[in-house]
């Protein structure tokens, strides 16, 4: 059985303002090898973050040893760069960053055609620059959050993404997010959350995911398939320094089951994270081994 | 407009979440706890905001949802929102 996300973002505002300073004092690119300290730092002090992260990358893509350790430390800094790379395009930096978009004009239909619908991701690439992106996309965009999740990092989300078009919905005790994801979907909305983490408590699906049994949460796809809107799974990852690469499938509402979404999105992240296997920024024991 | 009944409204609602959460209507009592008896967890109030839509086309809101504790504060909520009190 997995073990269930903290219900925690990794970094401090402090870590964030340092890395906005970094990028206006130094450039992109002196940061990012600056990155690249950090990420050893890092590699050679955060044994927790290190062992879940091996475990992926030993256990279960059966890497070896010496590819699951340059792995890791890659993944280090791949992560610092969709850090930094989310600052550079919510400050508006000038930058040389660049994007493909498959399947945009599935979320173009989606908006167009005005009942509402969920875009399902993961903690996989760099969902933050995705959603910032989805300006092109005319469409009112909804992004769920854990309530837990630090204030100060919600604080300054708020301050720096337009407010017309991206809305932060929390994840509440009172439920009051139920009510809200309801009037938004009803007002032709689009709902963006993540299908790989939940809190404790929460309702989970399991399945089998990179060769082991893992928990998801259930909400996402139950909501979906309840609210009967279309839902589809989005990724945006990094191509190199300086390009990303948005996927999304074409958008269905489910008729059998939530389960079925379920494993479709299962399968179509599996099926990312082999092709991206740096990207996976879960650095929890996700499958509780 | 109309006006509904409130023994109406109490019968139309005790009908659909006895259907919706699959509980036999004679648990359902005015005094009794809904969240309990109806074992709702945070996905099935996406249910109960979708039936309560579809058979009365009203919006519920968290904060008003957040009082009821009993199946009578639900009838009267629900019935005060269609009387439009």
């Amino acid at each position: 059985m997995s073990e269930s996300w903290k219900g925690r973002s990794k970094g401090r505002l402090s870590g964030y303002q340092f890395f906005a300073f970094l990028i206006k004092k130094i450039g992109v690119r002196s940061a990012y090898y600056f990155l690249k300290v950090v990420a050893l730092y890092y590699f050679l002090f955060s044994p927790k973050a290190f062992r879940t992260i091996h475990y992926y990358f030993r256990e279960r893509l059966q890497f070896s040893k010496l590819k699951s350790l340059s792995s890791i430390y890659q993944n280090y800094v791949w992560f610092g760069q969709t850090l930094l790379d989310k600052f550079i395009i919510i400050a508006g930096i000038q930058n040389k960053i660049t994007f493909d978009f498959d399947g945009e004009h599935h979320l173009h239909q989606m908006a167009k055609d005005g009942n509402g619908g969920f875009m399902i991701s993961a903690h996989l690439g760099n969902w933050e620059i995705a959603g910032f992106l989805l300006k092109r996309v005319e469409s009112r965009f909804n992004i769920l959050m854990y309530e837990n999740e630090r204030e100060e990092i919600k604080e300054y989300l708020n301050k720096n993404y337009q407010q017309d078009q991206v809305n932060f919905i929390f994840i509440k005790q009172d439920l009051s997010h139920i009510f809200e994801i309801n009037n938004a979907v009803k007002n032709g909305e689009i709902i963006c959350v993540h299908g790989d983490r939940f809190i404790p408590g929460s309702k989970t699906f399991k399945a089998d995911f990179l060769g082991k049994e893992a928990r998801f949460p259930a909400g996402p796809f139950e909501m979906a398939y309840k609210l009967k809107v279309p839902c589809c799974f989005v990724f945006a990852v990094k191509e190199n320094d300086d390009h990303y690469h948005f996927f999304s499938n074409t958008p269905s509402i489910e008729t059998q089951s939530a389960e079925h979404t379920f494993n479709r999105y299962v399968d179509t992240l599996e099926n990312m994270v082999r092709r991206y296997p740096k990207q996976w920024f879960n650095y929890y024991d996700f499958w509780g081994h | 407009m109309l006006e509904v009944k409130y023994t109406d409204v109490v019968e139309k609602i005790n009908v659909f979440l006895s259907e919706e959460f699959e509980v036999d209507k004679s648990q359902i009592t005015a005094d009794g706890n809904m969240k309990e008896i109806l074992d709702l967890d945070s996905l099935d109030y996406v249910d109960l905001v979708v039936v309560i839509e579809n058979n009365f086309g009203i919006k519920l809101n968290s904060e008003d949802f957040s009082r009821i504790q009993t199946f009578e504060d639900f009838y009267n909520y629900i019935n005060n929102r269609i009387s439009g009190k």
